[in-house]
């Protein structure tokens, strides 16, 4: 127990737990596996992109720019594919090579260059979405060749939707990347004290590099799920994705100040948010009213860090 | 309190909570908008609303914010949870909504697409303007002003979707059957204000004899009336036809700029639609393709239009 309460993430575990009994007395429609398995479906490429946004924060930095590269390696991808004709396989590596490339671009600037990743990243908010846009000439793709409608709406042994199985197979190699490698273990140290982290040998810099790559590829996988969800692509996917990203992240127990945080809790956050959606869905609250709740949901998570950070320095 | 205790005392809290539900047997409509904002949907989903209230119907009124599709899919998901009795949506996008709403007719709930058409599942009703017919109204209109073989310029929206298709087709084939030596520039947009303007602006200045503009959408008026005025053109020495009965195509015929305008029934559309979903889910038989019809404005019933279509409230020129 006492383990289970020391962990980051435990906060969002509660959270998690206390709106469902909240949810299901609110709503009689909450508790049934249909809806649990449409929640982590829905939850699926907020999830990944939460993934990739884990080892930016730890390392101290932020990335805005997700929901706009999900747009552009969707809608290349999806262009590729319907308008052209080419090789779904083909476009799944093409939409990853521009995950990674974007990724590095990202990198460099923040790593090599020392540009702040909250600038880098928010000229790519509309550096990539005006590519996505440019480069598709504005039209939307619809019909995706297979395997796409498999990943989007095909299910596991006819039991399991696609999505959660590609969320947990990713969610398992991500822990083991943060917990059992190089680079997770240099995340950490880069995030909690970077001067000291580069005075005991670490090359701060690629280490850096990486982890806007690994945003980046995460990027890539979810435009792939998102695009076999909505049967379709276009430029306009993904607006303001990053903020449930980041959120999911914050929500997550992983502190914006790096250094401090776990993987887990980036899952658990964005089932959090998705939730919190799917009850104001089921619970009939208007348009305005979600937005203004996710909102302060961000800014009270926020709080949250801020506070047990002054605590934890104060020990 | 021991865990067992509040165990039972939820499932008792959730079987008096469904049971409540069970009790209240009325129906359920669900209308999804497309997250839009703008005066033209604030008259549509008015309308939605208030048809919903006149029937006595529960009405959810839920938009995918953004006008994100994603998030509009997860809506009707949810509304499939929710077990509504009918669906009335404005999809974000035709064909990316389509496989959430073959959900939820496999799920046995009649779906109604309002203003805009889902392609790729077999919905219960399409309700929205007639594009053809309304831009029919619009090019007879047209005719009526002209000799035949004069110029007019044709503005056109995005010719890669079917609104846009729709409306030019409609107004050359009318105007072509009275004139059918009208001569039609086309300036092609897709539905920008600035491109009908930079276009309406060399047309003018490679044809300085054309004698009526005419537009698919109001917007396009606005771009038009801007060029005519860069080019000291007076109101009414070009003829202007516009297309939607914006509050803003109505503030520029009240000005004087435009002549007709080939209105949209906004509200009416909104109504309609959540009208025959409460229909559909009564089990009623409903038409396949309900068309809300069009109203050509002039100068001279504009003021009555803009009073009873409710576009009045947003109008600058009172």
């Amino acid at each position: 127990m006492k383990y289970l309460t020391r962990q980051e993430w435990y906060g969002a575990l509660v959270a998690v737990l206390v709106l469902g009994v909240l949810l299901s007395i609110a709503s009689p429609y909450f508790l049934n596996s249909r809806n649990l398995s449409n929640i982590l479906v829905q939850a699926s490429v907020i999830a990944l992109l939460a993934g990739g946004q884990t080892f930016v924060i730890l390392t101290g930095g932020v990335d805005l720019a997700v929901g706009a590269l999900t747009a552009l390696a969707g809608a290349m991808a999806g262009y590729m594919m319907v308008k052209l004709g080419i090789d779904p396989y083909l476009a799944i590596l093409t939409a990853f090579a521009i995950g990674a490339g974007v990724g590095l671009f990202n990198g460099y600037l923040v790593a090599f260059v020392g540009i702040p990743s909250f600038i880098v990243t928010l000229g790519g908010l509309t550096l990539w979405r005006g590519l996505a846009f440019d480069a598709t000439g504005g039209f939307d793709m619809s019909g995706m060749p297979e395997p796409f409608p498999f990943i989007g709406y095909g299910e596991l042994f006819g039991l399991i939707p696609m999505p959660i199985v590609v969320m947990v197979l990713f969610y398992v190699s991500m822990s083991f990347v943060l917990s059992s490698t190089k680079l997770g273990r240099y995340v950490y140290a880069i995030g909690s004290n970077e001067m000291g982290a580069r005075q005991v040998g670490i090359n701060i810099r690629w280490y850096k590099l990486g982890v806007y790559v690994v945003s980046g590829l995460c990027c890539a996988l979810a435009a792939l799920v998102l695009i076999g969800r909505m049967d379709s692509s276009s430029g306009k996917m993904a607006q303001m994705f990053e903020l449930d990203a980041i959120a999911a992240v914050i929500l997550g127990g992983t502190s914006l100040f790096g250094g401090r945080g776990s993987i887990i809790g980036s899952l658990l956050g964005a089932i959090l948010i998705t939730m919190i959606r799917n009850g104001m869905n089921l619970l009939e609250i208007s348009q305005f009213k979600q937005m203004m709740a996710i909102g302060a949901v961000v800014i009270i998570a926020v709080w949250i860090d801020v506070i047990r950070r002054k605590r934890l320095l104060r020990k | 309190m021991n865990i067992k205790q509040v165990v039972s005392r939820l499932a008792v809290a959730l079987i008096s909570v469904s049971l409540m539900s069970v009790a209240h047997a009325e129906l359920t409509i669900a209308y999804i908008t497309n997250g839009n904002t703008n005066e033209g949907w604030t008259l549509i989903n008015g309308g939605a609303k208030a048809a919903g209230k006149k029937a006595g119907v529960k009405f959810i009124e839920l938009a995918a914010e953004k006008g994100e599709l994603s998030k509009q899919l997860a809506i009707v998901e949810d509304m499939i949870t929710r077990k509504v009795d009918a669906i009335a949506i404005a999809p974000v996008d035709s064909a990316g909504i389509s496989p959430a709403v073959n959900r939820a007719l496999a799920a046995g709930i009649p779906v109604v697409a309002v203003d805009t058409n889902v392609t790729g599942s077999k919905i219960t009703s399409y309700v929205a303007t007639d594009n053809i017919k309304a831009a029919n109204v619009q090019g007879d209109w047209a005719a009526g002003q002209i000799k035949d073989g004069d110029k007019v310029i044709y503005i056109t929206g995005d010719l890669g979707q079917s609104t846009g298709q729709e409306r030019k087709k409609g107004f050359v084939d009318a105007l072509k059957a009275k004139r059918p030596n009208a001569k039609i520039i086309e300036v092609s947009t897709t539905w920008d204000q600035t491109q009908a303007q930079n276009g309406v602006e060399s047309a003018l200045r490679a044809n300085s004899d054309v004698k009526l503009i005419a537009c698919a959408w109001d917007g396009g008026a606005l771009g038009a009336v801007a060029a005519m005025k860069g080019a000291g053109i007076k109101q009414g020495e070009i003829k202007l036809a516009g297309f939607d009965g914006s509050p803003g195509g109505l503030d520029m015929m009240k000005q004087g700029w435009q002549q007709a305008n080939a209105a949209q029934m906004l509200a009416k559309i909104g109504a309609v639609g959540v009208e025959t979903a409460i229909a559909a889910a009564k089990k009623q038989k409903v038409e396949a393709r309900i068309d809300t019809g069009a109203f050509l404005v002039l100068p001279s019933n504009v003021d009555k239009f803009a009073k009873d279509s409710g576009v009045a409230q947003f109008m600058k020129v009172k």
